[in-house]
This record gives structure tokens, sequence and C-alpha cells, in this order.
């Protein structure tokens, strides 16, 4: 009898605890947010008359403190870095990982020579955290899909105890391309530049769309994504790995579980074989050129319609990637690339001329028939 | 002549003579048939009829009437795959029942001199530098050479001219933990987009990219591995008994010991480096054998072997038909193998005591 | 068959544990080497097995030195019994005795109908056929001792080295274990053994050796197991008692004293 009181005691004991630890943790929960309630963007009075700070909500729904002039930017990401350095150029601070040679042909002098200071990639942060705080940026972008299952509020906060510099938070679907440039031009405080480049992506996202929306079901070209050095790793429909894919109206044959974070889930050479895509998109950041040749060379691959019919294409990724690694503001000038080489006969762009005006516009750079040429090696 | 208590004597079981030899002769029909069937499995349906129809007609050299498509699954894909899931699964086998011989210790699989931790790492290292897929099973089997051979020298200078076994397995796990923190540092410094979820799946096993090549280069070791270890399988049962009886009874204990560990090691590194890190197929399979046939490494060995090819053979069958995406071998194995090594274990008549 | 020990020190690299031991053992012969825990016994056997190196003197067989003797030429010539123990996998006792016959296999081949009928010889001498088909590790410590002896002489030796080879057997069994082995050595093979008990010597033996501070000794039993030897090799009182038994054999027997 003696046994229950005594077990009655015990939890009584460990309820009490719990309420106790849980307290300090709700308690910090609150601290981390800004403790102000004010609206949108209102001025907050500093010690001189002209305002320093503002609050901003972020597109994760955060309230965020950050500086009425913002002059450096650092993304913490590089899913960020393209939408920067496009509206901004002389703001980006420094990039992730050191651009290679390929891709400082197509950037700026200035861009070429930034420091490099790692940053938060997917399952590990290879961030420099003194050489961040030496750099003491303005503003730090975090930008990722804001999902269901993400929780990009917490990886913002931590960086934001990490760093102690303010840090938004930026949605990366393909959707919302236009709404971000345009949200960003306003943070940043280049709201015309933003204007013109989110009506851009609107414009030809548009105009994609509205014509693969007419394609019959029966037209519907069927995709294989090859990831990995054998081209034997893929990314199913709903990824964000291959939003372009869906965009454009592609069908995706993998059947398969989207694998969260770097995705690329493995399938057998017979799974391939049974699918037999009518095209199949080699992922240039993940197998590369190397898988592109040994997926045109192999006797099995040889089996595969798209090998067969010669419409196996590398996705452009110079200088970010066009398709996806990371998934970014390029996929505008891809979704016109891939809607234009599954659907030739719906999607009538001039390829060529598009992404010279896109690399005219959005990076500053005027291309030579030459230059466009290797930009499309093997994609076309 | 001796006596016992009365009470006792008749209250012993009554044993029979073992027909082990029977037992093998069923292993090997058992092996056959997973062998066949394993052509009519795959995500790519070749119905039964037709799977005939091939095999009947190339049997007797008549033009194929079957796809082009058809022909590549079954003779560059599946055939590649089956062969090697069979070599995979009777080297890992035989190489732990040859250890678990040496080191009088049925608990001992074939990792424990350091072979896969360092073919791992070699792969890892091929696989940051971008290598091609033979040139990683070629780096992997070379490093699990290398650390075998590392294990080996150690326990030498160590140990002297003590012939103790205990010193070569404890300096294997000091070995096997070093390349195992190597291969963390390589995954470390990997590329998170690319590098690590490769290395990472590599590790884990899977025979999704082996062709004939792979074959080819798997077919060397093995067969210079398992022949040695099969011919002179009588005599490692004398050292079941410790390093001195043995060489009371004749046994040069010195080089047996050199041939099997350089046999077995060759079996472990080429299996690995064709196909990652499968565990529990060589601590598990020699106890299922054991149990079949008995300890005599006459029946027990080759009882492994083919347990071993069959088993590897079907949990590879499973992986690559049941479901769209590969499941990682070690995964298969490890769920299959652990709760049997249990049952095993209860199960088990005196293995270990 | 002789084996000669010349003059030989025994030990291992650091320490030298015998020195200057010389005796012989003929075939027929039964040799008991006695002497206290610790003194070096199982040194010697380990030197004369091959398996540590001797530090001086020489050790022979037939007149050529051990060394140069290969692991299964020496294998055909000696049969050991170690103490029973228990070993990891459970073997049958046959399989356990047909491993005496290794020495005499090829490198690659098992055992043939030739080697099995001869280990079931060995089990019908040692009257313990009914032990073939069970488990050696589900024996009893005893029956496991047999099983050791029987693995030797499958060998078919001409020398048997017996350590301690009746510890685990109750009074009964071991005057029967050591009564059989005196059968095998008046059928010609020599015997080599250690005890820890004066009176096995009594039963068995023809010559006697004494390990003890003194040295090393070889004598009869009549002349080397006196009340002062016993005094020094083991550090008790003893009487040594003599009688005739009813076939008219003189008995001789070790009686420790209370005092």
């Amino acid at each position: 009898m003696s046994s229950i009181f005594v077990k009655r005691a015990v939890f009584k004991g460990l309820a009490i605890l719990l309420c106790l630890g849980m307290t300090p943790l709700l308690l910090t929960g609150c601290g981390s947010q800004a403790t102000s309630t004010t609206p949108v963007t209102s001025p907050t009075t500093g010690n001189s008359s002209q305002a320093t700070t503002r609050v901003i909500t972020d597109m994760a729904g955060r309230q965020v403190t950050i500086p009425t002039k913002i002059n450096t930017v650092y993304c913490a990401v590089p899913t960020a870095e393209p939408m920067v350095y496009s509206l901004a150029p002389e703001k980006l601070a420094a990039w992730v990982n050191a651009p290679s040679d390929d891709v400082k042909k197509y950037l700026s002098d200035r861009a070429k020579n930034l420091p490099v200071l790692g940053g938060w990639m997917g399952e590990k942060s290879t961030a420099n955290l003194e050489e961040i705080a030496k750099l003491a940026p303005d503003l730090i972008v975090f930008m990722t899909t804001t999902g269901v299952n993400n929780n990009p509020g917490q990886i913002a906060d931590s960086i934001t105890n990490q760093t102690k510099r303010p840090v938004i938070v930026m949605e990366s679907r393909l959707a919302d391309t236009a709404k971000v440039y345009r949200l960003m031009g306003d943070i940043l405080g280049v709201p015309d530049r933003a204007e013109t480049l989110a009506s851009y992506c609107e414009k030809k996202m548009k105009e994609v769309s509205d014509v693969v929306a007419k394609i019959p079901q029966d037209k519907l070209v069927s995709v294989y994504y090859a990831e990995g050095t054998s081209g034997l790793a893929t990314d199913p429909s709903g990824s964000d790995h291959t939003e372009v894919l869906d965009f454009v109206k592609g069908k995706n044959v993998a059947d398969v579980q989207a694998k969260g974070g770097q995705g690329m889930t493995n399938v057998s050479m017979e799974q391939v074989l049974s699918w037999n895509p009518d095209v199949v998109l080699v992922s240039s950041n993940s197998g590369g050129v190397k898988a592109y040749n040994s997926i045109l060379n192999d006797t099995s691959w040889g089996k595969v319609n798209a090998v067969k019919n010669k419409k196996v294409y590398l996705t452009p990724t110079l200088p970010f990637g066009w398709y996806d690694r990371p998934p970014n503001i390029m996929r505008v000038i891809g979704s016109e690339w891939l809607g234009s080489e599954l659907y030739p006969d719906y999607v009538k762009v001039d390829l060529r001329q598009e992404t010279k005006d896109f690399f005219s516009l959005f990076l500053g750079q005027k291309l030579t028939d030459e230059q466009v040429a290797e930009l499309l090696k093997h994609a076309v | 002549m001796i006596k016992h208590n009365a009470v006792t004597a008749d209250a012993r079981p009554k044993v029979k003579a073992r027909k082990s030899g029977l037992v093998l002769v069923i292993l090997f029909l058992v092996l056959i048939v997973i062998f066949l069937w394993s052509f009519t499995v795959g995500r790519f349906a070749v119905p039964l009829p037709e799977l005939l129809t091939v095999f009947f007609r190339k049997m007797f050299g008549l033009p194929a009437t079957w796809s082009d498509t058809t022909e590549t699954v079954l003779f560059n894909i599946r055939i590649p795959r089956i062969i090697v899931a069979l070599i995979i699964g009777a080297a890992l086998s035989a190489s732990g029942a040859a250890y678990q011989g040496l080191f009088r210790n049925p608990m001992v699989s074939p990792d424990i001199l350091g072979a896969s931790a360092g073919a791992g790492f070699g792969a890892a290292m091929a696989i940051l530098m971008s290598a091609g897929a033979i040139t990683i099973q070629l780096a992997a089997f070379a490093f699990g050479i290398i650390a075998v051979m590392l294990t080996y020298l150690i326990s030498r200078m160590i140990g002297k001219n003590n012939n103790s076994v205990l010193i070569l397995v404890l300096t294997g796990m000091v070995v096997s933990s070093l390349f195992s923190a190597f291969i963390s540092l390589a995954k470390y410094t990997a590329d998170p987009n690319n590098k690590l979820p490769e290395i990472a799946y590599w590790l884990m096993g899977g025979l999704t990219s082996i062709t004939s090549k792979n074959v080819m280069l798997m077919l060397v070791p093995f067969v210079i591995g398992i022949v040695p270890i099969l011919l002179l399988r009588y005599k490692l049962n004398a050292l079941a008994f410790g390093e001195e009886e043995a060489q009371a009874l004749g046994v040069d204990t010195k080089k047996i010991r050199f041939v099997y560990i350089i046999c077995a090691t060759l079996l472990t590194a080429s299996s690995v480096a064709a196909g990652g890190m499968i565990g529990w197929v060589g601590l598990v399979i020699p106890h299922l054998a054991r149990m079949l046939v008995g300890p005599n490494l006459k029946y027990m060995l080759p009882a492994s072997v083919l347990l071993g090819g069959a088993y590897l053979l079907l949990i590879d069958d499973i992986s690559r038909t049941f479901f769209t995406v590969e499941i990682p071998l070690s995964i298969l194995t490890a769920i299959v193998g652990a709760p049997f090594f249990i049952y095993l274990l209860v199960k088990g008549r005196n293995s270990w005591t | 068959m002789i084996l000669e020990i010349k003059d030989a020190s025994f030990g291992y690299s650091k320490r030298t544990v015998l020195r200057n031991i010389s005796f012989k053992v003929v075939s027929g012969e039964f040799f008991c080497l006695l002497g206290p825990n610790g003194v070096g016994k199982t040194t010697l056997f380990k030197s004369i097995l091959g398996f540590i190196d001797v530090k001086g003197g020489e050790i022979t067989l037939d007149g050529e030195n051990i060394r140069k003797w290969s692991k299964p030429r020496l294998a055909k010539a000696i049969g050991y019994v170690p103490q029973a123990h228990t070993p990891p996998f459970p073997y049958t006792v046959l399989d356990v005795i047909l491993m005496g016959r290794m020495a005499h296999l090829g490198l690659f081949s098992s055992p043939s109908r030739g080697d099995v009928k001869i280990a079931e010889e060995s089990l019908e001498t040692l009257s313990i056929s009914y032990l073939k088909h069970m488990i050696y590790t589900e024996i009893s410590g005893g029956e496991r001792q047999m099983v050791l002896i029987a693995r030797a002489i499958t060998q078919k030796p001409q020398l048997l080295i017996l350590d301690e080879p009746t510890s685990n057997l109750d009074y009964g069994n071991q005057v029967r274990v050591l009564l059989q082995i005196k059968k095998l050595s008046d059928e010609g093979i020599g015997v080599v053994m250690t005890s820890h008990f004066p009176n096995h010597a009594f039963l068995c033996s023809s010559k006697v050796a004494l390990l003890n501070k003194n040295g090393f000794e070889v004598g009869t039993t009549e002349d080397l197991i006196t009340e002062a030897n016993m005094r020094d090799t083991y550090g008790i009182n003893v009487k040594i008692a003599k009688f005739v038994d009813d076939q008219g054999v003189d008995i001789r027997s070790c009686v420790p004293l209370a005092n």
C-alpha cells in the first residue's frame, strides 16, 4: 500500500521538476524575439533624431531588427548569393564557397576577390565565425524553403546567437522569386532595381507557365534527373531540387520518397531501364561532365530511350546553377532553357538571346556568342 | 574403464554421428535454387516464360527473340550483380570462419584486423578525389591490405617472438579505430552537397553500380584467397586447442597463421572494395554453419562458403527488388543478422563454451 | 627410440629456470618426474616439445638434435598429453582424437577411413568407445583427460609425454588411468610423466627424477623416494611403508605423517 504513495510522491516530484525546467526554456524562447510589438516598418528612435534601425517581418514570420541603411550583406547559404549579387552587387561582402575559375569568368572584378567565409551548408556548418565577426556584416540572409517540415526560424536564430548579427529568412521557392526581390529591394534600399528584376522574372516565368499549361497530357515528356557519379541517384517531383522540372511540366519518372536535406535517393540501373525516360538531365554539380560522359557511353544506359535519342542534357551551371544546387534565382533562365529543350514546339524562345538578356540585366555581363555556347555546352 | 556415477551415465543423451556430408549437398542445392531464382527478380520485369526462352535460346546459340533492353538487363546488370553478391557472401563467410578458428573465438568477424576500416578509408579518399568507380574499388582494396599489413607489422614489433594472437587482435582494434577516424575526417572535409552523401552511401554497402568490370577485379583476389583457405582447412582445427597443442600435433602454426591472415585479408579487402562495408555476414554465417554441420572445419568451411553466398545473394535480391530505392546492404544484413544472431546464441548448443 | 637430455639448461629469455639437467628415456621405460610447484617441470616439458628453445646443452632424439626435427616428424615420434582444458568449439570426441593423425596427413588432406580406424582402436584400447560421438566440451574432466590420451596414442608415437594426467580424476580413475599408461609402456612406448604424488611413481614407474632445490637427481623409485628426499622436496614428513602383497610382490607406499 505504501508503495503507491511513494509512487505518487515520485510522480509529483517529477512533475514539479519538469515545470521548473520548462519555465526557463519558455522564457528564453520569448527572449530571443525582438521585444518590440510595433508594426512592420516603424523606425525606432535612437539618440540622434535620425532612425537607425527598423523592424521587419521576414518570410518565416520573424520580427527582426535591422539597420535602416545596409552596406554589407553576408549570405549564410549559397542559395541567397545570386539573389543578393544580382540585386545589389556592391553590398555583397563575402562568399560561402570560393568561386571556381569557371565561375569567376562571369563575375565582376570586385566579386572575384571577395573573402570566403564558409556558411551553413546542409548537414554541417563550415562558417568561420571569427571571420564573420571581423567582417561584421550589417545583415545576414538565410534562404531556404519555409515549408511545413522545415524550421528555418530555428536555424536563423542559432545563426543570430553565434554571430550576434541580424539574420533574416528568405523563401527559396521558385514561385516566390519576384516576391523575394521586392522585399529585399525594400530592405536593401534598392526598390527600383528590385522592381526591374522582379517584373522581369514574373514576365518570363508567366510566359513559360502559360504555354506549358496548354500541353496535352499525352505530349508530356518523361524525365529522369541523374545525380551522383554514376547517375543512379535522383530526386522526385515535389522536391525543391526539381522545382524547375515541375514548373515546365516535365514528368519526373522517379516515384520515390523525397529525401530531405541534400536529397539524392539511390536507385538501380534496372529501375531506370524500367522507367525508360525520354529525357535525362544530368546534374552538373553532382555527377558533372564525368557522369554525363559515362551515361552516354555505358552499354546499359544506352538502352534508355533518352540515350538512344541523344536527349541527355547537362544542367547549365555557370556562374550559379540554372537548375539546382543551390536552388536559386538563375532558375528563371533555367526554366526557359528546360522548357525549350523539353517542349521546343511550345516554348518558342530564342534561348541564346534570352541568356544574353538575362546575364546583362541580372549579372551585368555582356556575353559573346562563344560565351553563350560555352554556357549551354551539352545542355542543348 | 572410466567409471562415473551410475545415475548420470544413463541420463546423458545418446549422440548419433552427424551426416555432415549430406548437409553440404543440401546446402549446395539450396544455393543453386536461390541462384536461379535471382534471375527472375528485379525492378525491370522479365516474365518467367521470357526468361526461360532467353536461356534456352542462348544455350543453343539461337537468335534472340527478346528486346535489346531485356538482354542488357539480364546479362549486363543482373548477372554481374548476382555473381558479385555470391562471391562477397562466400568471401566474408570464409574469412569469418577462418578468423574464428585462428583466434579461437567465435565472436570474431572479418574486420578484426582492420581490413574493412582500411578499405573504407581508401574508398573515401578516392571519392573525395572524384575518381571513377574502378579506381575507388582499387583504392579501397589497396588500403584494406595496407591496414592489415600495418596491424601485422606493429604486432610483430610489440610481440617480438611471442606467438600470442592477443597482441594481433588488440593491434587490429587500434588500427581499425585509426582508419575509422580517418574516414570521419574525410567525411568532415567532404562537400556536403555531393561527396558527403556519396561517401556515406558507399560505406553503407551496396551493389548498385556493379558491372562486369567489377566482377573481373573481384575474381582474382577471391580465388587466390579462398583456395588456400579451403585446402588447409583441416589443419586449422588443431589451433582450436591452443598454439602449443597444435604444434605438438605437428602443425606449423606460424606458417598456417601467416597464410590464413593473407588469404582472409584478400577476401575481406576485395569484398569491401566491391560492395562497401557489409557486416553481420562474416560473424553470423559461420555460427549457422557450425550449428548445421559441427565445428570440424572440414565440413564447416565449405558450409560457410555455400551458406554465405546464398545468404547475401538472397539479401541483395530483396534489396534490389522489393523497393524502388536501393536499401544499402549493411542495413538489411544488420536487420536480419542481429536478431538472428541473438536467436543463435539462445538456441546454439555450446557454440562457444 | 631414445630421448636424451644432455647437460641442458631450460628457461625463458629473461631467466633460467633449470640448469645442467641430464637424463635418458628409452622406449618401454616409464619415467616419472616428481617435484614441487613452480620448480620448472612445465618448462622442461615445453623445451622437450620444442615450444621454447634450450638455453644450454642439447636435447636429442635418437641421437639427432631435436631442433633439426620438423614439427610433423616430431609429432609422429612424440605424443603430448596436456592437462585437459576446454576448447572454444564443440568438437566430437572422435574429431578430437582424429586430430592426432594430423602429423601423418598431407598438407591438404583430412583423415581417411584408415585413420578413423586407428582412432577407434585408441578408443578401444582405453575402453572409452562409448564416448565416440559425444561432444568433447560436454563430458567430464576425467573423460576429457582420457580422450587426450587417446589422441596422443593415435599419433602412434614412440614416446608419450604426459603433464599431470590424473589431476581431474577421482581416486579410482587415477589408478585405472595410470595402469593403462603402464600397459602402454609395457607394450613398448616410452613414457615421461609428471606427477605430484610419489605413490604414482611407486605404482608404475621404473625410473624417477626428483627436481628440487638441491638439483636434479635420477634413479629408481627405491633409491630416490626416501623419507629424507621427500622432506627435501616437499618439506613434509613421510614414512615409506614396505610390505608384500598376496602374490608375493614387494609393494612400497609413501604415507604422510601427521607430525
